[in-house]
């Protein structure tokens, strides 16, 4: 590199028509040999170009003060409205869950049911889940059934984690799935530990929990 | 106890989609309202309500985020728009102002150029903007914007060029290219 060209920054300056008669033509004489300049008195005439329909009442314009509070109270009703969904649409799933397991297992003493739970939001998102969990002799197994019923909110095909938090609060990653609208999941994951080591169970989504069912 | 954690943390992504981008949407959504105040908030309100609810597209760089936005309240926008038109035929019978159908989507198109570029110099740091409004806008010398500014005047000059510099990056973010911004001179 040869040393620094002191007139690299002066384009913007000349262009918006800001430099003196003196700058002006010191800076037109470099510009007949400075390739660099000339490209970049170029790039800032398209650039000055857009400004000129431009006002600068636009550029300094106010967002009003009212934008925020109105965003939060938006908020807040959408929150109470999710989570009136998710408590109610989770009680549902959870009695039908129950339903079908004493169907399934009317009397099987080695099977039994030990937990279901509903998962609620910690975060807005369109995935809803319940878990049913079964003491093995080995640990727990975990029958998850995951929903993606919201509309928009995560893109199609997300990736999911089932983690389980031990009572001292360390997360095990169990399993993963992909979820897209409309689409639905059961499957069984299991773990070491046994029911009554397990604080909670959670569904991540960018690493972050989504939905959160403590026991 | 646990309901309190996610109110907080929500009111805190909230403030923050707002300060962010609630500035640079605002003009925005001024001009895909035709300058209707009322409803720019509300198309504003719903854009950062969506980003609040679709935590995937924070996760994206920073442009591809405000590209997101951009796009988002421009379809609001149109949406209300047309439903607005509608309740007013269906209300009213009355021959509408405009000639109909794609008047919509000819006014977003029409105006995202000029208003893309207002969005984006709202993007630029106080130093950067007020260079620009004094040497370009209100026509001061370098000179002169040094002592409005109270900076020595090859910082009035590095800062224009870098002004520049930030104003391309970010009509680069909302999808315009280089070779685009020359073709509209």
């Amino acid at each position: 590199m040869t040393s620094p060209d002191p007139f690299e920054h002066v384009d913007v300056a000349y262009v918006f028509g800001a430099l003196d008669a003196a700058e002006v033509a010191q800076f037109e004489t470099h510009l007949a040999t400075c390739d660099d300049c000339t490209a970049r008195v170029a790039e800032a005439r398209s650039l000055t170009a857009l400004l000129s329909d431009v006002s600068e009442a636009e550029i300094v314009a106010a967002v009003p003060d009212t934008l925020l509070p109105g965003l939060l109270r938006r908020a807040g009703a959408e929150r109470r409205r999710q989570r009136w969904i998710t408590t109610g649409l989770a009680a549902v799933v959870a009695a039908c869950l129950v339903t079908i397991a004493i169907m399934a297992f009317p009397s099987s003493p080695s099977r039994h049911v030990d937990r279901t739970v509903a998962l609620a939001a910690v975060v807005t998102s369109p995935v809803k889940a319940s878990a049913q969990l079964t003491e093995t002799e080995s640990g727990t197994q975990i029958k998850l059934h995951c929903t993606y019923t919201g509309r928009d909110g995560h893109e199609p095909g997300a990736l999911y984690w089932l983690v389980v938090v031990d009572k001292h609060g360390v997360p095990t990653k169990l399993s993963n799935w992909r979820l897209g609208p409309g689409e639905d999941q059961v499957f069984e994951a299991t773990t070491a530990l046994p029911v009554n080591q397990i604080d909670s169970i959670e569904i991540t989504y960018a690493s972050h929990p989504i939905l959160s069912a403590k026991l | 106890m646990s309901a309190t954690l996610v109110r907080t943390s929500d009111e805190a992504l909230l403030r923050a989609l707002h300060d962010e981008h609630a500035h640079a949407l605002w003009s925005y959504a001024v001009s895909l309202t035709r300058g209707d105040h009322a409803r720019a908030q509300d198309v504003v309100q719903e854009t950062l309500l969506r980003a609040w609810k679709t935590p995937a597209v924070l996760d994206q760089s920073h442009g591809s985020a405000r590209g997101w936005l951009f796009t988002v309240a421009k379809r609001i926008a149109i949406d209300e728009w047309r439903s607005a038109r509608n309740r007013h035929e269906f209300a009213a019978e009355q021959v509408p102002e405009r000639p109909t159908d794609d008047v919509a989507d000819t006014v977003a198109e029409h105006v995202v150029d000029r208003h893309v570029v207002v969005a984006a110099l709202r993007t630029l740091s106080p130093e950067h903007r007020d260079v620009v409004l004094e040497c370009y806008f209100r026509g001061a010398s370098v000179a002169q914007a040094a002592e409005t500014l109270g900076v020595p005047p090859g910082t009035i000059k590095s800062r224009a060029h870098y002004a520049l510099k930030a104003l391309r990056l970010a009509l680069e973010e909302m999808g315009l290219s280089m070779a685009q911004i020359a073709g509209t001179t």
